[in-house]
């Protein structure tokens, strides 16, 4: 029964998690994880994990939940509401953008708008726009606005995914519900492997505002070592070399955050499966969870695996769902060749 | 509802023919007398119930800015052209439908974490933004697409908060349906719906479609750019959504009749129907053309207010497309006695 990525894709970009506001795609993730789990817990932060396996060392698989968004910050007296970020948001993807505001009584559609163009000054016209000069169109004047919506409440972007040619998909959130997906796919295959681990995949919470979930799930789980998963740049306009990569295959990354031994054992394990990946190298912080992981609990050996996008933190984020398949299975049968030669791997 | 069939037709300008075919199959049911003119426009005479009465030439545009391919690059990625103006700025990270096959692109742009600070600032033009249909290179792009392919958004219409919608194409589709509606009635005036094409590159339609058509006085529908949201002045707005149908004393295309101008508005608070005077002098429309050529004839434009007017997100009120008909069939029950008739 191998999981449909682009039902799951479907699914999951439409259930809104900004940082901090996990819960609902914590549990669409659990019930996606039921069938494989032997164990499964929420955290204080919100971070969900799934346990699979009941003996050999621990491994902590790590790809987070959460997405960037909105957050409210006034109400005008025309009704339209004022907003800053919550995550990385890049204000120029937001002019026209659809949105929902999530209230005390539930979602409510919006469309970002701003002044139009025939009436900017030349001058305005060659700046990008900035956060404080869009605001979010509800439909309602200020009074009902103002009963149904508090400086506080939460929105997220809109946008359905579009199926690409080939096994390309443009979609929000890709970042990182793709490597959410990855989790499942591994986890799937490391029930079939049989795999000597104790198996705990953690879809992490307030990734996009610093890893916080990551650091607090690893403490509790206290792994023998880690995989992070997140999505890395892809090949695409204006991006610079090394900088990015082909969307046709994940990246194996190295650098000091990222053990050297378990890297090596990675794209071993890579080489004998004939699965595609291109090196990335991270010259200090990662800006993924495996930084968080990998000093951890007195120090955790950690890898890290991505998944190439296109247009990351816009809402048609493009990769391809062949490699998200990839690094499930990656993930599973490295985690698997760690496991069998535990006794022996040299660390240092 | 047809407004919700109207904006899920494609018909960037110059590539009407789904919005064109649409429109025959219901005005022929209305309709005394329908023709297509060599431009493509739809010209459907309503007659008068009685002879030697005045003709009202009625005209909303059938057509909507997107996109046309000019490229396929290398990479698979899709270098366009505007077709009609939009703001390069309202296309980022929006869904596109490419080609005959509607080829489904995105738009995209460099991740903000590549992006240096002075990029940051900076607006990306269309020249810098490409669609991308997710073909790994030019020859599988190819396979599907082509230089000249027209482009229109992809974005679903969505009825939301109190009483509006958002779609794309509502300029000009709110005045084709006010067209399609007040062909259902019969007046003691001749009336010729025009819907043209080609407006949104230069009023093209509208020119041959008045060349072809005789007429006392002429009414443009439209939608026109409203700014009321975001706390700015009065004087900025232009016009505001829920103020009702909003009549034009001028646009960059033509001065219009003092004496219809006046008229529309003291018709609408005669009969109660709610309408704004447009505060600006923005934009143009097929009242240019129609206006100044041939012998000249009156004219006035009425609009609906539209907020991100030419954007895949353009948003209206119900209330205000309802007040447009309203007033352009009351002036109908009264245009026979109008003053602006052919001198």
């Amino acid at each position: 029964m191998a999981i449909d990525l682009y039902q799951f894709m479907e699914e999951a970009s439409r259930i809104p998690g900004v940082p901090g506001y996990e819960a609902e795609i914590g549990r669409y993730y659990a019930e996606a994880a039921r069938p494989y789990a032997d164990e499964i817990t929420t955290d204080a932060l919100g971070s969900v994990t799934v346990r699979v396996g009941n003996a050999g060392p621990k491994v902590m698989i790590a790809a987070h939940h959460d997405e960037i968004g909105l957050m409210i910050t006034d109400i005008e007296d025309d009704g339209c509401l004022r907003f800053t970020r919550n995550g990385g948001v890049d204000p120029r993807i937001l002019p026209g953008m659809e949105v929902s505001v999530i209230t005390r009584e539930g979602a409510l559609y919006g469309v970002v708008g701003a002044k139009p163009p025939h009436l900017l000054t030349p001058g305005e016209r060659s700046k990008a726009l900035k956060m404080e000069q869009l605001y979010i169109d509800l439909g309602y004047d200020a009074e009902t606005v103002r009963k149904k919506v508090r400086v506080g409440d939460m929105a997220v972007m809109l946008a359905r995914p579009v199926k690409l040619m080939g096994t390309k998909l443009a979609c929000k959130t890709m970042d990182d519900r793709a490597s959410v997906a990855s989790m499942l796919v591994a986890m799937e295959m490391t029930r079939q492997l049989n795999s000597p681990a104790r198996a705990y995949y953690v879809a992490t919470s307030q990734e996009e505002i610093g890893s916080k979930g990551a650091k607090t799930a690893a403490y509790s789980i206290a792994p023998d070592f880690a995989v992070a998963v997140d999505v890395t740049h892809g090949e695409g306009p204006g991006t610079g070399k090394w900088e990015a990569f082909p969307l046709e295959k994940m990246t194996i990354v190295s650098g000091p955050h990222l053990h050297p031994e378990l890297t090596k054992i990675c794209q071993e394990t890579a080489d004998k499966w004939r699965i595609p990946y291109t090196r990335e190298i991270a010259s200090g912080h990662t800006g993924t969870d495996a930084s968080a992981i990998f000093n951890a609990h007195g120090g955790v050996p950690t890898i890290l695996l991505s998944v190439p996008l296109r247009y990351m933190h816009t809402t048609v984020e493009v990769g391809d769902v062949d490699v998200i398949r990839d690094v499930g299975r990656l993930m599973a049968l490295f985690i698997d060749e760690v496991a069998r030669r535990w006794e022996e791997i040299k660390w240092y | 509802m047809v407004l919700k069939e109207l904006c899920a037709l494609r018909g960037v300008s110059g590539n009407e023919h789904e919005v064109r075919d649409f429109l025959l199959e219901k005005v022929r049911k209305t309709a005394d007398e329908v023709r297509v003119d060599r431009m493509g426009n739809v010209l459907a005479l309503k007659k008068a119930d009685r002879a030697d009465a005045p003709t009202i030439l009625l005209d909303a545009h059938m057509d909507e800015v997107g996109m046309i391919v000019v490229g396929v690059n290398d990479n698979g990625l899709l270098s366009y052209d505007t077709v009609g103006g939009i703001d390069s700025r309202v296309v980022v990270s929006k869904h596109v439908c490419v080609g005959e096959k509607a080829v489904p692109g995105v738009i995209g742009a460099k991740a903000i974490h590549l992006q240096t600070a002075a990029e940051r600032e900076t607006v990306l033009g269309h020249s810098d933004l490409y669609i991308d249909i997710g073909a790994k290179d030019k020859a599988q792009a190819e396979e599907l697409v082509q230089p000249g392919d027209y482009v229109s958004f992809d974005s679903d219409y969505v009825e939301f908060g109190d009483g509006y919608v958002k779609a794309r194409a509502l300029d000009d589709r709110v005045g084709c349906m006010t067209l399609l509606r007040i062909l259902e009635n019969r007046y003691d005036v001749n009336v010729v719906c025009a819907f043209t094409c080609q407006e949104e590159i230069g009023l093209n339609g509208a020119l041959a479609a008045r060349f072809g058509v005789e007429c006392d006085a002429a009414v443009v529908m439209e939608g026109t750019s409203a700014n009321d949201l975001g706390c700015v002045e009065d004087h900025q707005k232009v016009c505001s959504l829920k103020k009702g149908v909003a009549v034009s004393f001028m646009d960059n295309s033509a001065l219009h009749d003092r004496q219809l101008f006046a008229r529309m508005l003291e018709i609408g608070r005669e009969a109660g129907i709610p309408c704004q005077v447009k505060n600006r002098v923005a934009g143009g429309n097929d009242a240019g053309p129609i206006r100044s050529s041939r012998e000249a004839v009156a004219t006035v434009v009425l609009s609906v207010p539209c907020r991100n007017i030419h954007s895949p997100s353009s948003v209206a009120a119900f209330e205000d497309m309802d007040a447009q008909y309203a007033l352009t069939d009351a002036f109908l029950r009264q245009a026979a006695n109008c003053p602006t008739h052919r001198s």
